[in-house]
């Protein structure tokens, strides 16, 4: 494994925004919202994690991203890309050299008749078609991590470690200016985890790539920079550099941290206090009549 | 691409073979319906004599002083193009000059005087040498024998009468005898046969057999122009170089030129003929040929239909497989057409893959048809039919390749994405489906109630299991769903799995359907074959009445049943048959057998047992027979008078004399009347004697009254003491009572003869004419109705052995008589031999139970005692080879191919399913076995789960197919033309159709059970955590 990089011109990652973004699945008899307006402002180059418990709507918000799929409502900008009114050519000419999806689970980012290397070439052909100067697909699994042994051979025959960094590597073989990785890390084990974690955060510093990655693992969450955590369709909170934080939301809205909300049981009245002396806010409930 | 094959490789192999069959379905129709054509007319023309397959043409004389065109330009009057198919020429020139030879004196001889090109070739000199130079004629062994003709001898012939009424002569001399060398060289004619015969006109004088002379006669100035001379030219075919193609062409063309004879001045005045029967093998090979197109896509085309379906569902399958990687594709920025170039890169050249091994397979397929099948060694042919049919099969692989890709990649990333489908929970249909349903559907309801015919007619069969496979696969969803849910509420868990996971895979749903299909299209092809079988047997059988007949010269029929009696006494193995076919067209036809035996040798067509033949055969009546050279009888009169119809001149009544005779039958049936001498009127008695021809045996059949036209009898004559003595010897009794043994007369129009007798050795018989000159009393031996079976009509009369018709009455009806034409009549043989004698005309014949060649030796050598010759023999064999070579026959027998190919179809749908399903089946089980269930029960759920799918598909399959078969058979052509008499036998084989279902569903239960058992095995519980 190295990390020298390429002298070809790295280039910087794109910003992603979403304002107010609705998702409603339509399933038989009833409809779901998944979303229920996300504002999410993600910078070019910054490498984030979306945390949340199952069904609160994180990989339908990578999804989105990802334009597997239109929102029911609300805006999604990838650089200068409106992904909401974005034409299905536009939106493959985006996949092919801006935005990577790595969904879950190793093989389904692969074309399993294929070699590690293959699949590699197979990502770049249509961005090298269209004039895009990428490195050779040895280079791009070399810089994955995966050594020449394991890139000519069956992808039946590699570990599950070497499997999802074969995946990482065809998914960032286009140099993306977005890197949306729906978790990567789950199903390995510990090494492997970090494996795959030092490799996406490497790419993210060498490229200015922009990384958002879908998590369940705390100690995944924990090593990255920024999370955003989505809790029944909308943003719960963020963490930065290991601190929690609430997020008021575009219509004023103000999740509470989960261990909060144990104590403050919906219908619960509270008031808010600001305290001038200090520039503090207090949040008292009805009966605290301090 | 060859990374996806390679990862794939059983699939990739499965879709090519599908292709290939696909190809082969397409293409073994034209080459197959060729090579059955070429059969045919190879055989046709093999068949064919010379003459027939050949082209003769002839030209007279415009008038009587001119010679007709040369036999030079007679051939030439034959376009070019057409000529090239025969070979060269044999120019002929015949005339019918009278001719006087010495030794006869002033007898004419009247015959024909042949030239023909090197028939020096054609005949052997049995004395002197074959006429070289003008006027040298060689005569016949028989005209050498019987007309004195012999080498040296100078024959007077004359010329053509000139206007003027005279007529030139010229003699000519025998130089040789010669004896005809028969071959192909003569197209059938016959030099001999006719020599000494008297001429129809008996001043003409008698017949001489052809006369041979060389060509230089009739150029000889100093022959004069014979009469009726006509000049020929026969082109002999070359039967190897001429196929279907050139056959055809050359029955246009002589048809053509037949007209252009006709009607070109320049030919009718020279009354130019042709005659060649290749017209009539066109016309027949455009029927056959028009037949084949019609079963050969009945058959070939449903396959074909049962093959692309499978392909469609083998390619619905694998793309569905590939789900993911259309969603990478797309997910690479690929977008709906990169994703569809993906898998057309890796499907399109597969399919396409199967086109040449379809080709190969076609050809052997051909290759097999025409050494092992047909006969006649058709040539490899490969024409523009197959060069489209082979475009049409790549354009059919494309297309269906390219609608199954564009399915697939219509979908959006989230549908390709989800790991598991979307599956319909209960009944819904898919637009591809709802539109297969409807266009099948209406096909199928068309063609039921008779509105559709064609090409779409011929799939009926297919079309009609399409839609109940379909409806079938689309109903198991909620009802296995249903069952499964029951069965596990009662705790059958095994059981319940396997009909739960046997509902939620759209694996079933397809086996059900294709399984339909291909089970019926087994049973529609194997009825087909066995109905096709069954009818051609059936009509061999009706047409050669027996296992072996032989066919008699002559009307000996005595001479012929003591052969048979003498090769075979108890007439288990041989019997005696007579026909009559009056000659006037659609006449009643009269078989006349020997009942009993008839029952045991006869085939009755149609029938598992002979029908009951005992009502041909009235109580045994006992014959009165004598036998010697004379006879005497004592006849004695009791008040008989007689009145004449003329009353005398003086007013008083006259009397008439009246006789007595005797009717004898002789052992040769002849009729013979023994007179007796006048009867005294009043009451007398006297002795009487006569000679009769009876040293063998005679019957006595009747006894007559003689008198006067219009003269009446009355009164009784008894006879008494009747003897026969031969040689003078000791007189035999013969016993001409009781009473009983005679048939009273009693007719409106010749009064009435009452037999009255009180011993056996007297008769007395009460007589009362009005005035018929002969009044006979027969005897109840002879009949005086033949009793008959009837095909049709009252049966009133029938036609007797003599060609006369006889009185009959119809003692019931059967449906054919064996060998017989539609209107026919069956008789006892021995009763209408009774009186009458066998007209040269009859036809009798020896049938055989068996087809025993040695027994036919036997008979042969027992007639050949008798000097009776057998003329011909036809055995059952023969005649159903006559049937099975037809393009009709060699049709259906593509249904045995078909049937297989349907039904190794059907069992790679199941294979086909389980490899394509393996990993999630495997997976799915292994989940099961997580979940608590033991190996042996995961490995029942997995080997069970096909099986309710099977049953139920090859149950409807054949109902299916037994139903398109009768719906469809009456328009499969079954022979090449319809028989005379109609045995059609349209049932279905309902045993065989239930073996071959059975059979089938033992070999499908066998496969999905070996492949669940596979993947059964496979279901090990690190395969839950499984993805690639």
């Amino acid at each position: 494994m190295t990390d020298a990089v390429s002298d070809r011109q790295p280039r910087a990652g794109l910003p992603v925004s979403t304002h107010g973004l609705v998702h409603i699945y339509h399933a038989e008899g009833h409809d779901v919202a998944a979303l229920s307006g996300v504002d999410l402002e993600v910078r070019a180059g910054e490498f984030i994690g979306l945390l949340g418990p199952s069904g609160a709507g994180k990989s339908t918000l990578l999804s989105l991203l990802g334009g597997l799929f239109r929102p029911s409502a609300g805006k999604i900008r990838v650089g200068p890309h409106e992904l909401s009114t974005i034409s299905p050519k536009e939106l493959d000419d985006l996949r092919s050299r801006e935005v990577a999806l790595m969904l879950q689970g190793a093989t389904r980012n692969l074309l399993p008749y294929y070699s590690a290397r293959q699949n590699v070439a197979f990502a770049q052909t249509v961005a090298r078609r269209g004039g895009k100067d990428l490195p050779a697909p040895t280079e791009v699994l070399e810089q994955v991590g995966l050594a020449d042994a394991e890139v000519d051979r069956p992808l039946s025959t590699l570990t599950p470690g070497h499997l999802q960094l074969a995946a990482i590597a065809a998914t960032v073989a286009t140099r993306p200016g977005v890197l949306l990785a729906d978790e990567p890390t789950s199903q390995l084990d510990h090494d492997a985890r970090d494996q795959v974690l030092e490799r996406i955060g490497w790419i993210n510093r060498t490229y200015g790539t922009t990384v958002i990655l879908v998590t369940h693992d705390p100690e995944v969450a924990a090593a990255l920079p920024r999370t955003v955590t989505i809790r029944d369709g909308r943003v719960g909170g963020e963490g930065r550099s290991g601190e929690e934080y609430s997020v008021v939301t575009a219509d004023g809205f103000l999740p509470l941290p989960s261990q909060v909300r144990d104590e403050l049981p919906p219908g619960t009245l509270v008031r808010f206090h600001r305290d001038p002396e200090d520039d503090h806010y207090t949040l008292l409930p009805e009966d605290d009549r301090r | 691409m060859w990374d996806t094959i390679r990862y794939r490789r059983l699939q990739a192999l499965t879709i090519a073979v599908l292709a290939a069959l696909v190809t082969t379905c397409v293409v073994v129709a034209p080459l197959y319906d060729r090579a059955t054509q070429q059969a045919l007319t190879r055989i046709e023309l093999e068949h064919a004599t010379v003459a027939v397959r050949g082209l003769s043409v002839s030209a007279g004389a415009e008038n009587a002083e001119e010679a007709p065109p040369d036999p030079g330009d007679v051939a030439a009057s034959v376009p070019r193009a057409l000529r090239a198919r025969f070979e060269p020429p044999i120019r002929q020139q015949t005339a019918q000059p009278d001719a006087t030879a010495a030794p006869t004196g002033m007898t004419p001889l009247v015959g024909e005087l042949l030239s023909r090109d090197a028939v020096c070739r054609h005949v052997r000199m049995v004395q002197g040498s074959c006429p070289t130079g003008a006027r040298q004629i060689a005569v016949s062994t028989f005209d050498a024998k019987l007309l004195g003709l012999v080498p040296g001898t100078a024959v007077v012939v004359s010329g053509a009468t000139e206007s003027g009424g005279v007529a030139h002569h010229v003699t000519m001399h025998v130089v040789g005898v010669y004896r005809q060398v028969r071959g192909a060289y003569w197209f059938g004619q016959s030099l001999t046969g006719r020599s000494g015969l008297q001429t129809g006109d008996s001043s003409s004088g008698l017949l001489h057999d052809d006369w041979v002379t060389a060509a230089a006669t009739y150029t000889d100035p100093r022959v004069p122009v014979l009469p009726l001379t006509v000049n020929r030219a026969d082109l002999g075919l070359q039967p190897h170089t001429m196929g279907v193609d050139e056959l055809l062409a050359s029955g246009s063309a002589i048809s053509r030129l037949v007209r252009r004879y006709r009607s070109d001045p320049g030919f009718s005045a020279a009354a130019f003929r042709l005659y060649s029967g290749l017209p009539g093998i066109a016309a027949n090979m455009r029927h056959q040929r028009e037949q084949s197109q019609v079963t050969i896509p009945l058959l070939t085309v449903q396959l074909g239909v049962l093959a692309v379906v499978v392909l469609w569902l083998v390619l619905g399958a694998a793309t569905e497989q590939r789900r993911p990687e259309v969603a990478v594709a797309v997910l690479r920025g690929r977008g709906r057409s990169g994703a569809r170039s993906l898998l057309l890169r890796e499907l399109l050249p597969v399919a396409l893959a199967g086109v040449p091994l379809g080709i190969v397979a076609a050809l052997v397929l051909t290759w097999l048809a025409r050494t092992r099948l047909l006969p006649g060694s058709a040539p490899f042919e490969i024409r523009l039919p197959v060069v489209l049919a082979v475009a049409a099969s790549v354009v059919v692989l494309c297309v269906v390749v390219v609608l199954v890709v564009l399915g697939a990649t219509r979908r959006s990333v989230e549908q390709l994405l989800r790991r598991v489908p979307a599956r319909r929970s209960g009944w819904s249909v898919g637009v591809t489906e709802a539109l297969l349903l409807a266009a099948g559907g209406t096909a199928v309801v068309a063609f039921v109630t008779g509105g559709l015919d064609g090409p779409i007619a011929l799939a009926a069969p297919a079309l009609l299991a399409l839609v109940v496979g379909m409806l079938l696969a689309h109903a198991t969803t909620p009802v296995a769903t249903a069952l499964g849910r029951r069965l596990l509420r009662r705790g059958r868990v095994a059981a319940s799995v396997s009909v739960l996971d046997a509902a939620r895979t759209p694996a079933t749903r397809r086996t059900i359907a294709i399984v339909t299909v291909a089970t019926s299209l087994l049973v529609f092809a194997s009825a087909a074959v066995l109905v096709g079988g069954r009818n051609r047997s059936l009509a061999a059988e009706q047409e050669a009445g027996a296992s072996l007949t032989a066919d008699v010269y002559g009307d000996d029929l005595r001479g012929v049943q003591a052969a048979v009696r003498q090769v075979d006494p108890t007439q288990r193995r041989l019997t005696t048959v007579v026909s009559v076919t009056p000659a006037a067209s659609g006449a009643q036809q009269t078989i006349a057998v020997d009942p009993a035996a008839f029952e045991r040798v006869g085939l009755f067509a149609g029938r598992s047992s002979p029908p009951d033949l005992s009502g041909l055969t009235p109580r045994a009546a006992v014959p009165l027979t004598l036998t010697g050279d004379a006879v005497s009888v004592t006849v004695a009169t009791d008040d008989l008078a007689s009145r004449a119809a003329v009353e005398r001149a003086d007013g008083r009544p006259a009397t008439a004399p009246v006789s007595l005779a005797l009717d004898l039958l002789t052992d040769d049936n002849e009729p013979v009347s023994i007179d007796l001498g006048a009867l005294g009127l009043g009451t007398s008695s006297r002795a009487a004697s006569a000679l009769v021809p009876c040293s063998r045996t005679c019957h006595l059949v009747g006894v007559s009254l003689g008198t006067n036209p219009g003269a009446t009898v009355s009164g009784t004559v008894s006879l008494s003491g009747l003897t026969s003595t031969t040689g003078g010897g000791d007189p035999t009794t013969v016993a001409v009572g009781p009473a009983g043994r005679w048939r009273r007369l009693d007719e409106r129009s010749k009064g009435s003869m009452t037999p009255v007798s009180t011993t056996p050795t007297s008769l007395s018989i009460v007589a009362e004419t009005k005035g018929s000159d002969t009044t006979t009393m027969t005897q109840q031996w002879l009949p005086t109705s033949l009793p008959a079976l009837v095909t049709r009509g009252r049966g009133s009369t029938v036609a007797g052995l003599d060609g006369q018709d006889r009185a009959a009455h119809a003692v019931g009806r059967i449906a054919r008589i064996p060998q017989a034409g539609p209107y026919a009549a069956l008789v006892d043989l021995d009763l209408a031999a009774r009186g009458s004698t066998v007209d040269p005309t009859d036809q009798i014949q020896v049938w055989f139970a068996h087809d025993d060649p040695a027994l036919l030796t036997r008979l042969s050598r027992a007639l050949a005692q008798r000097e009776i010759r057998l003329s011909s023999h036809t055995s059952l064999a023969e005649v159903r080879r006559t049937y099975d070579q037809s393009t009709a026959a060699w049709s259906l027998a593509l249904g045995v191919v078909v049937g297989v190919a349907a039904l190794l179809l059907g069992l790679l749908v199941v294979v086909v399913m389980a490899v394509t399903t393996w990993r999630t089946r495997s997976r799915d089980l292994a989940a099961l076995r997580l979940a608590g269930l033991g190996r042996r029960t995961v490995r029942s759920v997995a080997t069970r789960a096909q099986v309710p799918a099977l049953v139920l598909a090859v149950l409807a399959g054949t109902l299916c197919g037994a139903e398109g078969a009768r719906l469809t058979l009456p328009t499969v052509p079954l022979f090449a033309h319809a028989p005379d008499v109609s045995t059609l036998d349209l049932r279905l084989p309902w045993w065989a159709i239930a073996t071959v279902a059975v059979a089938a569903l033992v070999l499908l239960i066998a496969v999905g059970w070996a492949a669940g058992a596979a993947i059964a095995r496979r279901a090990d519980l690190q395969r839950v955590r499984e993805t690639l």
